[in-house]
């Protein structure tokens, strides 16, 4: 072999960076701004497995070379973190209480979510959006969802959700204006769920 | 006197030193010298063997800033920025690991910066590295070389060297 490093060449990211990550964003605000709600986004890509389509969208939209992100370890795969540093040049945060963004499954949420940065009185915005990985939009815990964006309460129950991971949700809710923004990504959609979301669960 | 802080001041050192001297060669030459080269070279490649590309990076044009330091030693200082085009595509292989090749050119010369990414992928594969390096890398750097001597000599006929003579100071 001539060089020495052969590397595996990483997946593809979108095919027009530009465009795509703009008609992506426009999504992701309005997930964002309809709490609970499933949107299915204008463009995928060929995504390690263990980011899964959506959730290499949200990097590729969210992400670059002035942003920190934080991995799970259980995503945090070769072929991951190679991707998203060809395609973003995100810097890699060590610690999830150091990261702009974390991206984990959500069964790992729990135990994650509260080491999250929330912001400060001053600057609420600097703190951390979570990216939950899904295997869907149903089939998990569910919460009845209300606030600002929301004319009705929707209930929302992402598969892998539980009645423990909305109570660290209304915890952080219960921060406003300072908390976590969540996305949950995958099976097809984007959800978002601000921090000014009031989270109702069978629990009370 | 001012020179880059990156390793391009000098040869490169190193275990990618020949990756990075022939793509600094691609990426010098003048595109239409590279282009010229090159398609004799694929043309003369059996069509059983031509290679695939896909393109895992569209060719994009930004800038980057270029850094330098007072004297080549002093601390770094931002000189200005320039245009960069870089593309990447992934040449594929049967029965062998894909090969990304990459290429940085300086202006905004797309198609130059996809065909010098393209021979930086074949440039890393057994079969057609010393084909390449001979037909191409070589005579490239060989143009290049008369190119900077020419260039000396012609700087070299009019050089002034100043000196200051000592004055009376009355």
């Amino acid at each position: 072999m001539v060089s020495a490093a052969m590397i595996e060449p990483p997946a593809e990211g979108f095919s027009d960076p530009v465009l795509d990550a703009a008609e992506c964003f426009r999504v992701i605000l309005g997930a964002l701004a309809t709490p609970g709600t499933p949107m299915r986004l204008p463009r995928t890509v060929a995504a390690p497995d263990a980011l899964g389509p959506e959730g290499a969208a949200l990097a590729l939209t969210l992400m670059d070379f002035e942003t920190r992100v934080w991995l799970h370890p259980d995503i945090a795969t070769e072929a991951v973190v190679r991707y998203l540093a060809f395609h973003t040049g995100v810097v890699r945060a060590s610690e999830a209480g150091a990261a702009d963004f974390a991206v984990m499954p959500i069964g790992a949420a729990v135990s994650v979510l509260p080491t999250l940065v929330v912001g400060t009185a001053d600057y609420p915005d600097r703190a951390a959006s979570a990216i939950l990985l899904t295997d869907g939009m149903d089939g998990g815990a569910p919460a009845r969802l209300s606030g600002p964006g929301l004319a009705a309460p929707v209930d929302f129950a992402p598969a892998g959700a539980t009645s423990a991971l909305w109570s660290v949700l209304r915890e952080n809710a219960a921060r406003f204006p300072l908390g976590v923004d969540c996305f949950f990504a995958g099976g097809g959609a984007v959800a978002g769920l601000p921090r000014s979301t009031r989270i109702e669960s069978g629990e009370g | 006197m001012t020179t880059p802080s990156s390793t391009n001041a000098g040869s490169p050192t190193g275990e990618d030193a020949p990756r990075k001297q022939w793509m600094a060669v691609l990426a010098k030459a003048p595109a239409k010298r590279v282009e010229a080269l090159a398609t004799a070279y694929l043309e003369g490649v059996a069509d059983a063997v031509a290679p695939r590309f896909r393109v895992l990076r569209r060719p994009e044009t930004g800038l980057v800033m270029v850094r330098g330091r007072a004297g080549g030693t002093g601390d770094p200082f931002n000189m200005g920025e320039m245009t960069v085009t870089r593309c990447t595509v992934v040449l594929e292989r049967d029965g062998a690991a894909a090969v990304a090749g990459h290429a940085y050119i300086a202006g905004r010369d797309r198609a130059h910066a996809t065909l010098a990414a393209k021979l930086d992928a074949l440039l890393q594969t057994d079969g057609h590295h010393g084909p390449l390096m001979a037909a191409l890398v070589e005579p490239l750097a060989r143009e290049a070389e008369e190119r900077r001597a020419a260039r000396r000599r012609r700087v070299g006929a009019t050089k002034v060297d100043f000196f200051t003579l000592v004055r009376g100071e009355d």
